[in-house]
């Protein structure tokens, strides 16, 4: 398939691919989380991430805190309305699940006007909490100081939600009350306190997500929005219950841009989208057939 | 209890709040303040001698001699420079009459080929009849829609909620222009004794509430001026039925094949003619790279571009699709690096443009001969946004002249024509100098904000040959009985059987600026010449013009 | 801490005036039960009588629209479900309701909320004890037990909590009658240990030979209440009862007394 292109370009395309993939796995993360606990898919993680972006580029680059403080104040933000959401969750059991997802469509819409009232009227790129510059080439490509950060927390976090959720007790909480939540509550888990607390961590991931995905997209509610659909469609291949495969199936996502938008495979302009759409599409498919099997290894 | 009976009230609000906010799309405040509400253009509390001046807080007035209703005798003349001008009005280019007895006035326009000239030639009058004419000493009466004794509403519809770099950074301050020139014309007399009031309407972008706001504004205005909204490309099935005359914002090929709508500025394809065909007799490239935005009139952008580059004997090399929500376009970079072209076109949206000129700086590549991009002329604060790397290699095409500061030497014109000035005054008067956040000229002096400026003018002037007897019908007649000089560039002409979809081009006048940087190290725009788009017949042709009129 | 058996306060479970809907259809009109420690109540009705949405009720996991559930003589009726787990009511569901991505031993750790490691551990091991069969699969994922594997790992599980009262919904349903059997055997000897439980069976045969009383729940209201013999007599004058049940149920009496 790779047809009249160097090695160098093709390397660069598949380097290009990943960190488009770490941008899309960093908004999954916070997709997978709040799916994990009560299978809501939370379309509110747009929302969160704009609005922890935006107190991050307020603190930072406003106010003048140093950008440690800015990160951590946008990811408590984002912990804090990702808690909110799931209260009002808890609020809406009874609520078909596709209701309450386009409830959390409509925080998204909320909080992305509330930022547009923060943030000046311009398209605006915060600056990174790796520094804006630096970085190294690598074939025809160049790697900056932000990409190699993004992807190296993307991956800590990914390991570390992992690694919680199969490995802790707080995890086999998690798990039980996202197989049959009345069950649990029966043992005497505090559904409501899980429910609240892995939102509040999904909005801290979403805040996470969007500081470090704005510097290189722009802070922009609406690029961001689309952002979240190439994550969604990431984090299908693990039947959004696991973070390791949402993580793979993001980098799949844009690799497949990446190769097919850097002209290795010509499919014709403007078809990228589509090469990463078919490659979704097999996901879903993949994720639909092999449902049982995925929720075996869905930590 | 009480605690569970007080969080179900939290719930309920915060619902309530949330749907709300869903349901005014995520405005921003100056968007939901602004939207559907009517705007009463208020007059100068002395209209007879409100005069614009470079510098609202030391204005220089000068009583208005013409008649009411006729701008022609308000804005400041060559001759008498506004206070802390220092640049005469321009006094060779087209435009080089003061403002308000040239322009929007009725210059035959001359004809010329595309890549060229202007083409127009003046014709007769529609077949529906003779172009009406004001009725000396009637009395005003309240003679169509949105028609009074004292007042003409205009509408306008725009998405000034949408995404953040079309909403409030594009929209919004097309509002502002509107409301500008609305407040000047009112001060200056309004049209024949009537007062113009501005009625928007917010879309969001979306084309569902765009016919809302149309359905709600064409029993209530009459007619329309400079809008952005996508609505623009599917409201022909209702124009004709209902006779409401739009002068629009000119962006799809469709505007200028509805009668009813009288489009302010050249089309995506018109200008990718213009500037594929400069580039091939300026630049000289001998390959070209093409990017372009995937939407309908992008794509028809490149292929006209295309098909230009290749009669001219310039290989394309590569082409790119954009989407405006791309998240990274390092790819994109990747595909043109690898074609390495000499020259990149760009038929995009700025966004993802800037994003291709981030990421081509951090991979340390450029073509050689640099980029040229649409829509770039004094876009609000996209100079930050591209970085440094766009300056001294980004040329961007343009139908309007780039007013300048005063403090500015480089206009290629030596200055600003009279309306140029004039937009630049009334826009600071209006909107002070940092409105939106952004430097005034960002602001104010993007081609399609402009048009709003243009049209609203022109449209004044239509309205005012009818005098009394006020029609859309005759609005219709008397705008496309002749050419109009915009004052600050084209000359705009619709041809009462076809508003110029299958003409020559009739806009006499296209501009191509480059980026910069200015004095203080920041961004600015530079006029080149020769112009892309120049008026051979008219005689004022800079010497850099020349070959093009000779080829 | 809840009481323990032999607290002076540990009265059992009472309900009184229990209503449950599902939406605006009835479900449950105001059923009134008692259990005391130790002993077994069984809930017997025809399909659509109630009996689940009674259990949901008790535990907390439907919400009620009136009436009381007390245990030990503390209203728990406005408590949510988890806080009458941790008081002692647990409910074991009637589709074998383990926790399908969570392996055998994660089961049983779900079942330990508040305890420390340790403890867990120990707890586990007790009732890998009382299923041995669980012990061979201790680390398979649960969606791959059988049905009978499956009603032993939400019973051990329910056990974990350290229950004072187990709400068994649909004990015997569609398991093969050598797990019925060995299932019956745990209950007993739980109830035997003190705790309370409230079973609803549809197997009639399986209840009487359980229970110590019975109450017959038709259209959401209790029609009798008795203890096992008298309502075997009074199923049988209904003609609910088969001449083998009946031969239970005298078999049972004769071994009682």
């Amino acid at each position: 398939m790779v047809i009249g292109v160097t090695a160098a370009v093709f390397e660069s395309a598949v380097i290009i691919g990943i960190f488009t993939g770490t941008i899309y796995a960093m908004m999954a993360l916070g997709i997978v989380a709040s799916f994990r606990i009560n299978r809501v898919v939370n379309l509110g993680i747009p929302g969160l991430a704009v609005f922890g972006a935006t107190v991050y580029f307020e603190m930072s680059n406003v106010w003048g805190a140093p950008v440690l403080v800015a990160l951590l104040g946008g990811v408590a933000v984002g912990a804090l309305f990702g808690a909110i959401l799931g209260l009002c969750n808890l609020k809406m059991t009874a609520w078909p699940r596709g209701f309450v997802m386009i409830f959390t469509l409509t925080a998204s819409l909320f909080l992305f006007g509330w930022s547009d009232k923060i943030l000046p009227p311009i398209q605006v790129s915060p600056a990174s909490p790796f520094g804006d510059s630096g970085g190294f080439k690598v074939a025809l490509t160049y790697v900056s100081n932000h990409q190699i950060g993004t992807f190296i927390t993307c991956i800590l976090v990914t390991l570390l939600m992992g690694f919680v959720v199969s490995k802790t007790r707080i995890g086999i909480y998690v798990r039980a009350i996202y197989d049959d939540g009345d069950s649990a509550a029966t043992l005497g888990i505090p559904l409501g306190y899980f429910v609240v607390g892995v939102w509040a961590v999904a909005g801290a991931l979403a805040a996470l997500a969007g500081i470090l995905v704005s510097p290189r997209v722009t802070l922009d509610p609406y690029l961001i929005l689309f952002v979240t659909i190439w994550a969604l469609a990431g984090s299908i291949l693990g039947g959004l219950e696991s973070f390791g495969i949402a993580f793979v199936g993001s980098i799949l996502v844009g690799l497949s841009q990446g190769i097919l938008g850097g002209g290795i495979i010509h499919l014709g302009p403007g078809l990228e989208n589509l090469g990463a759409i078919a490659v979704v599409a097999i996901a879903v498919f993949y994720a639909g057939v092999k449902r049982r099997d995925l929720a075996h290894i869905q930590t | 209890m009480a605690l569970r009976r007080r969080w179900s009230y939290v719930a309920l609000f915060s619902t309530l709040a949330m749907l709300g906010a869903a349901c005014s799309g995520g405005s921003s405040k100056e968007a939901s303040k602004k939207a559907d509400n009517t705007q009463a253009a208020s007059p100068a509390p002395n209209a007879s001698s409100s005069t614009p001046s470079a510098d609202p807080s030391a204005a220089t007035p000068t009583t208005a001699a013409a008649a009411p209703g006729s701008p022609a005798a308000t804005p400041s003349s060559p001759s008498t420079p506004a206070a802390g001008s220092s640049t005469p009005a321009n006094k060779s280019a087209a435009s080089n009459t003061p403002a308000g007895k040239q322009a929007a006035s009725n210059t035959p326009a001359p004809g010329a080929k595309p890549g060229t000239a202007a083409a127009p030639t003046p014709h007769a009058p529609g077949p529906a009849g003779a172009v009406p004419s004001a009725t000396p000493g009637k009395a005003n009466y309240a003679s169509d829609v949105g028609v009074s004794a004292d007042t003409i509403r205009i509408g306008t519809i725009n998405m000034t909620s949408a995404t953040r770099s079309l909403g409030p950074a594009l929209a919004g301050v097309q509002e502002q222009n509107l409301d500008a020139a609305v407040k000047y014309i009112n001060r200056s007399g309004g049209v024949s004794g009537r007062k113009l009031q501005l009625v928007t309407c917010d879309d969001g972008g979306d084309i569902a509430r765009g016919r809302a706001c149309y359905e709600k504004l064409k029993d209530n205005v009459f007619a329309l001026v400079p809008s952005l909204t996508w609505l623009t490309d599917v409201i022909h099935d209702r124009l004709p039925k209902d006779k409401v005359p739009w002068l629009s914002w000119g962006w799809f090929k469709s505007e200028y094949e509805d009668p009813w709508m009288f489009p302010c500025h050249a089309n995506g394809m018109r200008e990718a003619s213009q500037v594929a065909d400069w580039t091939a007799k300026v630049l000289k490239p001998a390959t070209v790279g093409i990017m372009y935005l995937n939407v309908s009139e992008d794509i028809a952008a490149k292929d006209v571009a295309t098909k230009q580059l290749k009669a001219a004997g310039i290989k394309v090399v590569e082409t790119v699709a954009q989407e405006w929500d791309s998240p990274d376009e390092s790819q994109h970079v990747l595909a043109m690096r690898t074609a390495n072209p000499d020259f990149i076109l760009s038929f995009s949206w700025p966004a993802p443009v800037a994003k291709f000129m981030h990421d081509a700086s951090t991979q340390h590549w450029q073509p050689k001969l640099g980029f040229a991009a649409n829509h770039l002329t004094g876009d609000p604060g996209y100079g930050p946004i591209f970085g440094e790397y766009i300056k001294d290699k980004t040329y961007t095409i343009t139908s309007w002249g780039v007013p300048t500061d005063p403090s500015d030497t480089d206009n290629a014109e030596g200055g600003n024509t009279a309306e140029q000035q004039l937009l630049r005054d009334e826009l600071i008067r209006t909107n002070g100098r940092e409105y939106q956040g952004f430097k005034w000229r960002y602001a104010g002096y993007h081609h399609i904000t402009q048009s709003g400026w243009v049209c609203t003018r022109i449209l004044a002037k239509a309205a005012e040959q009818m005098g009394a007897d006020l029609t859309r019908d005759g609005q219709k007649k008397v705008l496309e009985s002749k050419a109009w000089d915009s004052g600050i560039g084209s000359t705009l002409y619709w041809n009462a059987a076809d508003h110029n979809a299958n003409q020559n081009y009739s806009y006499n006048r296209e501009f191509i600026y480059k980026w910069i940087s200015a004095k203080d190290g920041g961004w600015d725009l530079k006029r080149i010449l020769p112009d892309p788009v120049f008026d051979c017949k008219s005689g004022n042709i800079p010497a850099a013009a020349k070959t093009i009129c000779n080829s | 801490m809840a009481p323990t058996t032999n607290s002076p306060e540990a009265t059992g479970l009472e309900v009184r005036d229990l209503k449950v809907f599902h939406g605006v259809v009835p479900a449950v009109r105001g059923v009134d039960l008692e259990c005391k420690p130790g002993q077994i109540l069984g809930i017997v009705g025809p399909n659509g009588a109630g009996k689940t949405s009674l259990l949901s009720g008790i535990a907390g996991v439907k919400k009620t629209s009136g009436g009381h559930v007390l245990l030990d003589g503390r209203d728990m009726s406005r408590w949510p479900a988890y806080r009458r787990g941790q008081a002692g009511v647990v409910m074991v569901n009637e589709r074998r309701r383990v926790f399908p991505s969570l392996s055998v031993r994660e089961n049983l750790a779900a079942g330990g909320w508040g305890l420390g490691k340790a403890e867990v551990e120990a707890r586990a091991e007790q009732m890998l004890d009382l299923f041995p069969r669980l012990r061979e699969r201790e680390d398979v994922p649960s969606f791959r037990l059988s049905g009978g594997e499956q009603r032993m790992v939400s019973i051990a599980r329910a056990l974990m909590t350290g229950a004072r009262c187990l709400l068994l919904d649909e004990l015997s349903l569609g398991l093969a009658p050598r797990i019925v059997a060995q299932l019956t055997e745990v209950v007993r000897q739980l109830a035997d240990e003190g705790r309370i439980v409230i079973l609803v069976e549809q197997y009639v045969g399986v209840l009487l030979q359980l229970a110590d009383h019975v109450s017959i729940l038709e259209r959401g209201r209790v029609k009798f209440t008795g203890q096992t013999h008298e309502t075997a007599l009074w199923l049988q004058e209904h003609g609910y009862l088969k001449p083998t049940d009946m031969a239970v149920v005298e078999k049972k009496i004769t071994s009682t007394h």
